[in-house]
């Protein structure tokens, strides 16, 4: 275990145009989120206010995981700062999710 | 090369000039005034909590109601004794600890934001004060746990100031662990990876982590607790669309790992005082540190032990599983600790013969909790007094006897004085007995089916109630005892000198009590903060005796342990 | 081997080292920062876990009570959390490229935005009350109320904060190489940003 005073300064220089699959768009990385984030959100309303299915609710629970995820690694610069910051959100987030799938496998009300 | 500057002044007074009692009563930034803060406010709850401890044993004297003159009353001054120690006497006191030691023993000038840790302690002074006053608006009957409906509907107002109170401390706490992991992870000093930090530190790490990660579920269940009594909702109610077990699910999800929260710092603190005391490298250092964050982990998954009435049946084997597989890390250390002092020279010093009552406790505490996560048996005594002596042998058995432990060990670099040996010693077999004699008994009536939270009992329970009341009386003499021990030692103590247990943790590498940002210059730690018997240690230790004389206590061998390991 | 020295130190003025370096601070606030997100995330998980158990086991309730919900409204107000969380990135980016107009500019867009989403909240809150949707008496009702404005509180939270940093970069106190109170409020906004989403999708659209 050595020392670990890892440096963090880690807003990798973001350019005023993205390359995306090979095309160059002339805005910074976060605008084209941005861009992202609100065809997500139309879609997902054109799905929510539909008839729901069975398959309605995982989809649009998709949908919605993709955009948080999406703001935490470019909005809140996961994907290059330190690690230890996702390690932080990751394992309370992990717990939340037990405790919620637990609090939704028990019946409401005991016998 | 290592070096580590032991101050002078061994034995004459402390230069600097001393703090006024009037520096402690304001805001400041200074972790150690934050500290000391911290620990004079919780040991003046400790003597409240103790006052209605007192007043439950005394009603409990005879099966009828003497003292108090309804269940209600009796209901009353138990919910505030369970809320106030755990609340205001227990978490504060540790947080105490945390706050004067983790900088020194991590050798840094203060805390990563001091502004931010003296914020959360002023958040206790209120809290508790909400506390104190929910007594006279129609106080809390529903005990520390708060269950609804009895919370909700049977309590009165001062529910909601007790919960509100609660909701402070625990963004007190929440604050406080944060500045505790940002102040551990980036301020170790160059040459103290995670591997070299004083197991103290480790205790609080894991602390911090818990704290971090259960206490906003309590603050959560708190907020729907008082809309449930303020706004008029019903989150627990089920006649109109509520739920009372999401208050048993979720209150358990934080108070599981509460206990945990109350009890690893003192298992740092007997991890440090068993070393020291006895000479000898800590066995298995790598164990204990890992032990902790693993009683962290496994902690989170078992809080339904406390739901093997009200569960479903089928959900409730898993919680007996994994309450069973708590019991190995802690026996890790437990082993451990044994390892420790095997062979050693100890020094039964006031702090050891704590430190010692705890691990005998703990393991009594230990066996019960086990007891009590087999379901059958736990559906057996549920709710009675075997539960109350389980919970009393792992809190004050184990982080109150840590406490006094904690408060013998470093109360000489707190102040710059020692504390009376005899009085302690004297303290602590009255502690000891006084313990055994209060809450041994309630095993037994417990078993025999006496439930618990009732001023009115069956007759034939009266004898193990008489027996218990007279160790309490004892148990609150011995407490006296301590208090009086503090004050009086701040005067006529004698002197301690920077370092008189002759340890090699950085918190005695600076004067006592340490100057305004603790350490002239920038301390080197040693590369194994129990190396005792090792070369470097022993030099070090061996210099200190050539120039300032033998460690205090007078007793030999505070050069180093015959051989340099016992494993 | 090594060689020990044991220092008498002298009581001449220390060598106080100082304050930690700009980016020691930044460090520390950043996973101060995180650290508090992460207990967040766990008092958002018992509002939403509450309001959960109910969507799944009463959902004829749910559906009657989203009969009443101004989808639109709600939408238009997911856009401007989503547009604030894009302006203060880009009021960020300005900062680190030294800009501080472009800074002042950015944010003050996003505490606009939020302004404008707390006050859109209140125009739902009134019409949810028309349609007799209350805080009490109404299983739905409590659920929803407790969440949002739970959220709500910390949108004008943010807000404050936005307003705060946007005093300071006036005077001032940000540039190019310290920037760290504005990245760790764009943290905590960004965060409030991710709880909407979740909300958003969980109560309008399941
Ligand atoms: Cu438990």
């Amino acid at each position: 275990m050595s020392d670990e005073h890892n440096t963090l300064d880690a807003h990798d220089d973001v350019k005023d145009e993205t390359v995306l699959f090979g095309i160059t768009i002339p805005f910074p990385i976060y605008t084209v989120v941005f861009g992202a984030l609100a065809v997500l959100t139309v879609i997902e309303v054109l799905i929510g206010t539909a008839e729901h299915g069975s398959l309605t609710i995982p989809v649009l629970f998709g949908i919605a995981v993709a955009k948080a995820v999406m703001v935490v690694l470019f909005y809140m610069h996961l994907r290059t700062d330190n690690r230890i910051f996702s390690i932080v959100l990751l394992i309370p987030l992990i717990m939340a999710i037990i405790s919620i799938i637990f609090l939704l496998i028990v019946p409401p009300v005991a016998y | 090369m290592a070096s580590i500057s032991v101050p002078a002044g061994e034995t004459s007074a402390p230069q600097q000039p001393r703090l006024r009692v009037s520096d402690y009563l304001r805001w400041s930034v200074d972790h150690k005034i934050i500290g000391v803060q911290y620990m004079v406010t919780s040991l003046f709850f400790f003597l409240v909590g103790g006052v209605l401890a007192l007043t439950i044993r005394t009603e409990l004297l005879t099966p009828q109601l003497d003292v108090l003159q309804t269940g209600q009353q009796y209901n009353t001054v138990l919910s505030m004794h369970g809320l106030i120690m755990i609340f205001l006497w227990i978490i504060p006191m540790m947080a105490g600890f945390g706050n004067y030691l983790v900088p020194l023993m991590l050798g840094a000038k203060d805390m990563a934001f001091p502004w931010l840790n003296a914020f959360a302690f002023w958040l206790i002074p209120p809290a508790g004060l909400l506390m104190l006053l929910s007594w006279f608006i129609g106080p809390p009957e529903a005990g520390w746990t708060m269950y609804p409906p009895l919370s909700t509907i049977f309590s009165g107002d001062g529910q909601v100031l007790a919960a509100l109170g609660a909701h402070l401390l625990g963004i007190s706490s929440i604050l406080g662990a944060i500045n505790f992991l940002v102040t551990i992870r980036n301020m170790r000093p160059k040459g103290m990876g995670y591997f070299q930090m004083p197991l103290f530190v480790w205790a609080m790490t894991a602390t911090s982590i818990l704290v971090v990660m259960a206490t906003p579920f309590l603050a959560g269940a708190l907020t729907l607790l008082i809309l449930d009594k303020v706004a008029g909702t019903a989150f627990f109610d089920p006649a109109n669309g509520g739920d009372v077990l999401l208050w048993q699910n979720i209150f358990w999800f934080y108070s599981h790992p509460a206990v945990y929260i109350m009890v690893l710092p003192g298992m740092g603190i007997l991890s440090e005082v068993l070393s020291i005391h006895s000479r000898k490298p800590i066995f298995g250092y790598k164990m204990i540190a890992l032990s902790s964050m693993a009683i962290g982990g496994i902690g989170f998954t078992v809080w339904a032990h406390h739901m093997f009435t009200s569960l479903q049946p089928e959900y409730r084997l898993p919680f007996m599983i994994t309450s069973m597989i708590i019991a190995v890390p802690t026996g890790i250390k437990i082993f451990s600790w044994l390892g420790t002092i095997w062979m050693g020279k100890i020094r039964f010093t006031s702090a050891m013969l704590f430190s010692l009552g705890f691990l005998s406790m703990f393991v009594i505490g230990g066996i019960t909790g086990v007891m009590l996560a087999v379901i059958p048996f736990n559906l057996h005594v549920h709710d009675t007094y075997f539960v109350v002596a389980h919970f009393h042998f792992v809190l004050f058995g184990g982080s109150v006897f840590a406490i006094y432990s904690g408060l013998y060990h470093w109360y000489p670099k707190i102040t710059g004085r020692m504390m009376d040996e005899r009085i302690g010693r004297w303290q602590f077999w009255l502690t000891y007995i006084g313990f055994l004699l209060t809450f041994f008994p309630m095993h037994f009536a417990g078993i025999l089916g006496m439930p618990r939270r009732v001023a009115v009992y069956a007759p034939e329970f009266q004898t193990l109630n008489s027996l218990s009341s007279a160790g309490s009386a004892v148990l609150g003499f011995a407490a006296l005892l301590l208090i009086w021990n503090m004050y009086k030692s701040l005067y006529v103590g004698s002197i301690a000198g920077a370092n008189p247990w002759r340890a090699l943790t950085l918190e005695w590498a600076t004067t006592s009590p340490p100057p305004a940002h603790n350490f002239v210059g920038d301390p080197v730690p040693f590369h194994d903060p129990y190396g005792y018997g090792s070369e470097e240690a022993t030099a070090y230790l061996d210099e200190i005796d050539q120039r300032y004389g033998k460690g205090s206590p007078a007793q030999p061998g505070s050069a180093a342990a015959p051989q340099p390991a016992g494993d | 081997m090594s060689e020990i020295t044991v220092e008498q130190t002298h009581h001449e003025a220390p060598p106080n080292h100082g304050h930690a370096s700009p980016h020691a601070r930044a460090e520390n606030l950043k996973l101060a920062m995180w650290l508090y997100l992460g207990s967040e995330v766990i008092i958002f998980s018992v509002l939403i876990g509450a309001y959960l158990v109910f969507r799944f086991n009463y959902p004829e309730l749910v559906r009657a009570a989203q009969e009443s919900i101004n989808v639109a409204l709600v939408g238009l107000n997911t856009f401007l959390l989503l547009g604030s969380s894009w302006a203060m990135v880009m009021g960020l980016l300005n900062i680190q490229r030294g800009n501080r107009d472009g800074l002042v500019r950015w944010i003050g867009l996003t505490a606009l935005m939020g302004t404008v989403f707390v006050a859109l909240q209140g125009v739902e809150y009134t019409e949810l009350a028309h349609e007799g949707i209350a805080v009490y008496g109404n299983e739905f009702g409590m659920r929803f109320y407790a969440m949002t404005a739970f959220h709500g509180f910390h949108v004008i939270i943010g807000v404050l904060w936005a307003l705060f940093v946007i005093f300071n970069a006036r005077r001032g106190n940000y540039s190019a190489e310290n920037y760290a109170g504005v990245e760790v409020f764009g943290l905590y906004w960004h965060f409030v940003d991710v709880v909407w989403i979740f909300l958003f999708t969980f109560i309008y659209l399941f």
